[in-house]
């Protein structure tokens, strides 16, 4: 029975001397490694508002509203229900969109605080009304194809705004006129004016 | 002509991880019949995993369980692969295994603190977890996490492990044996802990060939499996490492058989992590195809076992989940009857019932309804037998 | 001689054996004979009965009986077709006593009765739950769309 006992003396007397291994939280702050998943935060300046984060997302945490009066798309990720996969971040197309910080102090007395936005301009079809995109998504998608964008319609006019020709300005149920090709127009529309324009 | 009472142990008490309704029927001291009720915790999970795709599906499955949370996606990614037949790069392999037995050797060191608890020695608790600590350190290195790493992918892995972080982990890795090698050596040699646990709870070979049984709870009676032994998977056929089996079957058996598993745990980590390759860490798996099939792991608590099936949509058409303590839990039948009721709880905790619906204790006297202990009684009256036995013995 | 030619051996025609690769052997057989072929595997080859899987198939009810074989590595499952409406079978916990759980979670699941177990009653599910609502079996196409939460 002796030398058992002076082991685990010997492991007590280290105990007693080096102290529990707990740290003395909030006095201390814990040291957090590189890597760690902390709570994701919306960049507004590099999202384009793709949902693609929202395609991805196990627990569903992100939902986004689309008002079209107001041309505004917003995205909304709740803290208290995401679990921290990291898989918005693996699968956002600027890989800058949304990201995970390393922050670790979440709690809160008040659930409605606890969101992260994101809130994107909308571009609205000149002939329906219809939602396109986000203007910054187009914009991306034009910088990515180089020179090709000049062969899309919709691209060109997203890149060159100067043109100014991003505003809606014809009723829906007027026929397609030869110069709507140069308009800002969703997928439908567009199909429907090659189809069918007047001249 | 003793009057029959009913002792039930659930839902939730401080020695099982998770609810379950135990109802033992004692006469005098001796208990004379046994049942559980599960249940408590059903979240359909079988269900909600249809309604996922299959890279949403590994997150939904390692929430299946908090302690053994990387076994569950290890079965239904290895699942996932037999489907599609797609071949997963070696660094992943390894990386795989790595975290595979970080994870065996800190549910067993759980495992050791709470039957030290319930048996009356505190010390063992609080060391065991004390030095838990450093492994779930690892961990965060490693992954990001303490809990749910989110480290497995249908053909690889997420994150690798980087070439300046290995020694400070084989650094790490030898302060945890060291411990595992010490609390082994001091509860092997221990005599009270000898008389308290030997011959108690005994579940013959026979039972365990018949109920099926897996795990440590398996190897503790003769049956020699170890699914990384006959199925070899990831890096295990690559690595030298022992199955360590006991023929007696009683509670000390399995508590040896996990203290010693920590050990060639140890012996593992330090073989992968010198022996990796350098090289992708994913296959870039796209589709899964249609067809059916079979995942296992070795979970610290036994095997693991995932059933997929795919008609070539992105969500997968059945997946069944079999957790280890489906199996051994059945056991505990066999192995209460005749015994006495201070070591009731001690036989049930043996079984490491790790599924998510266990249950709290209480003795309640069937004729008259009223409850005789509660779950801090019987807690009590086991280490009170400890008492006893010590001091006959000095 | 290797397990499938054993196997093919004992049974002949009563079965269809698929083998999918070394590891993996899928062996589909009549309702009648399943006990038979399960028996035979368990007691006289020695095989480990991991689990046993229920699908609803919207024409039938297939239930897999998976049994390891751990001295070669390899996993046979053994399927059988349970028809609607009927839905019986016989149970496994004479040959099997580890059946038992497995039994009673398929039988409040999927509505399939086994004649002979010993107590067939609710696992899982709560007490007060409605009868005859079968959680794991699929939609059909006349009544709701599938999945609508997509």
């Amino acid at each position: 029975m002796k030398l058992p006992k002076i082991r685990e003396l010997g492991e007590a007397i280290k105990a007693l001397i080096l102290g529990p291994y707990t740290s003395k939280f909030p006095l201390e702050q814990p040291v957090i490694p590189d890597g760690f998943r902390g709570k994701p935060q919306f960049y507004e300046d590099d999202c384009v508002g793709c949902l693609a984060c929202i395609e991805v997302c196990p627990a569903r945490a992100i939902e986004y509203v689309d008002d079209k009066k107001k041309k505004l798309r917003t995205l909304t990720h709740h803290q208290d229900i995401c679990i921290y996969c990291q898989q918005c971040e693996k699968a956002c197309i600027t890989e800058k969109g949304i990201m995970l910080t390393k922050e670790y102090d979440l709690a809160t007395f008040d659930r409605r605080k606890s969101i992260t936005q994101s809130k994107k301009e909308l571009v609205i079809c000149g002939h329906c009304g219809e939602v396109v995109a986000p203007i910054d998504h187009l914009k991306f998608l034009a910088k990515k194809v180089g020179h090709l964008l000049y062969a899309n319609p919709t691209l060109l006019i997203a890149r060159h705004d100067e043109l100014k020709l991003l505003e809606a300005d014809q009723p829906s149920d007027s026929p397609h006129w030869r110069s709507g090709h140069l308009k800002m127009l969703c997928p439908n529309c567009r199909r429907e004016i090659i189809l069918k324009e007047q001249w | 002509m003793a009057k029959e009472k009913i002792i039930p142990i659930g839902p939730f008490h401080p020695l099982l991880e998770e609810p379950e309704y135990f109802k033992f029927f004692v006469e005098g001291e001796k208990v004379v019949d046994a049942d559980v009720r599960i249940g408590y915790n059903h979240r359909g999970i079988e269900k909600l995993a249809e309604s996922k795709t299959f890279e949403q599906d590994v997150f939904l499955v390692e929430r299946i369980c908090g302690i053994c949370s990387t076994s569950h996606p290890f079965a239904f990614v290895q699942a996932a692969e037999d489907i599609s037949g797609t071949q997963v790069p070696e660094r992943a392999q390894y990386i795989r295994t790595i975290i595979g037995e970080l994870e065996r050797i800190h549910s067993h060191l759980l495992w050791v603190g709470l039957a030290g608890h319930f048996i009356g020695y505190n010390t063992v608790f609080m060391w065991a977890w004390k030095y838990r600590e450093p492994v779930l350190d690892i961990f965060e290195v490693i992954s990001g996490n303490r809990n749910h790493y989110g480290m497995f992918k249908v053909g690889g892995v997420r994150r690798d492990i980087k070439e300046q972080d290995i020694p400070g982990l084989l650094k790490a890795i030898d302060e945890v044996e060291k411990f595992c090698s010490m609390l082994t050596k001091a509860v092997m040699d221990d005599p009270v802990i000898q008389a308290r646990t030997k011959g108690i709870g005994i579940l013959k070979k026979q039972d365990a060939i018949d109920l099926c049984v897996v795990g440590p709870v398996a190897r503790a009676s003769g049956i020699e499996i170890d699914i990384r032994k006959d199925h070899p998977y990831a890096a295990y056929d690559k690595v030298n490492f022992d199955k360590i089996v006991m023929q007696d079957g009683d509670v000390f058996s399995k508590a040896a058989i996990r203290l010693l598993e920590t050990i060639e745990s140890v012996k593992i980590i330090r073989q992968c992590l010198k022996k990796m390759p350098q090289g992708p860490i994913d296959a870039d798996a796209r589709d899964i195809g249609i067809g059916e099939g079979i995942g296992q792991h070795e979970a610290p608590r036994g095997e693991v076992i995932h059933y997929v099936r795919s008609n070539g949509s992105n969500y997968p058409e059945r997946h069944k989940i079999r957790a280890p303590s489906f199996m051994n839990v059945p056991s505990f039948k066999r192995t209460v009857i005749g015994q006495s009721i201070s070591d009731a709880a001690l036989i049930t905790a043996a079984v490491d019932p790790c599924y998510c619906c266990t249950e709290r204790m209480a003795v309640v006297d069937r004729d008259t309804n009223k409850v005789l202990f509660t779950g801090d009684d019987l807690v009590r009256l086991c280490q009170e037998k400890t008492e006893k036995i010590k001091g006959n013995m000095i | 001689m290797s397990l499938t030619e054993q196997i093919k051996n004992k049974f002949g025609d009563k079965i269809e054996m698929l083998q999918r690769s070394k590891k993996r052997i899928y062996i589909t057989v009549a309702k009648e004979n399943a006990k038979e072929v399960v028996r035979y595997l368990f007691s006289d080859m020695g095989a480990r009965f991991s689990i046993a899987t229920g699908i609803d198939n919207r024409t039938a009810i297939e239930i897999l009986y998976h049994m390891a074989f751990d001295k070669n590595g390899a996993v046979v499952s053994v399927r059988t077709l349970v028809p609607k409406p009927e839905l019986k079978m016989p149970t496994f916990t004479d040959i099997i006593p580890a059946a038992e759980w497995i039994e009673r979670e398929i039988h409040e699941m999927l509505g399939v009765e086994f004649v002979g177990h010993p107590g067939l009653e609710r696992l899982l599910l709560p007490d007060d739950w409605e009868e005859g609502v079968y959680p794991y079996r699929k939609k059909t196409f006349e009544s709701e769309k599938e999945n609508p939460e997509r």
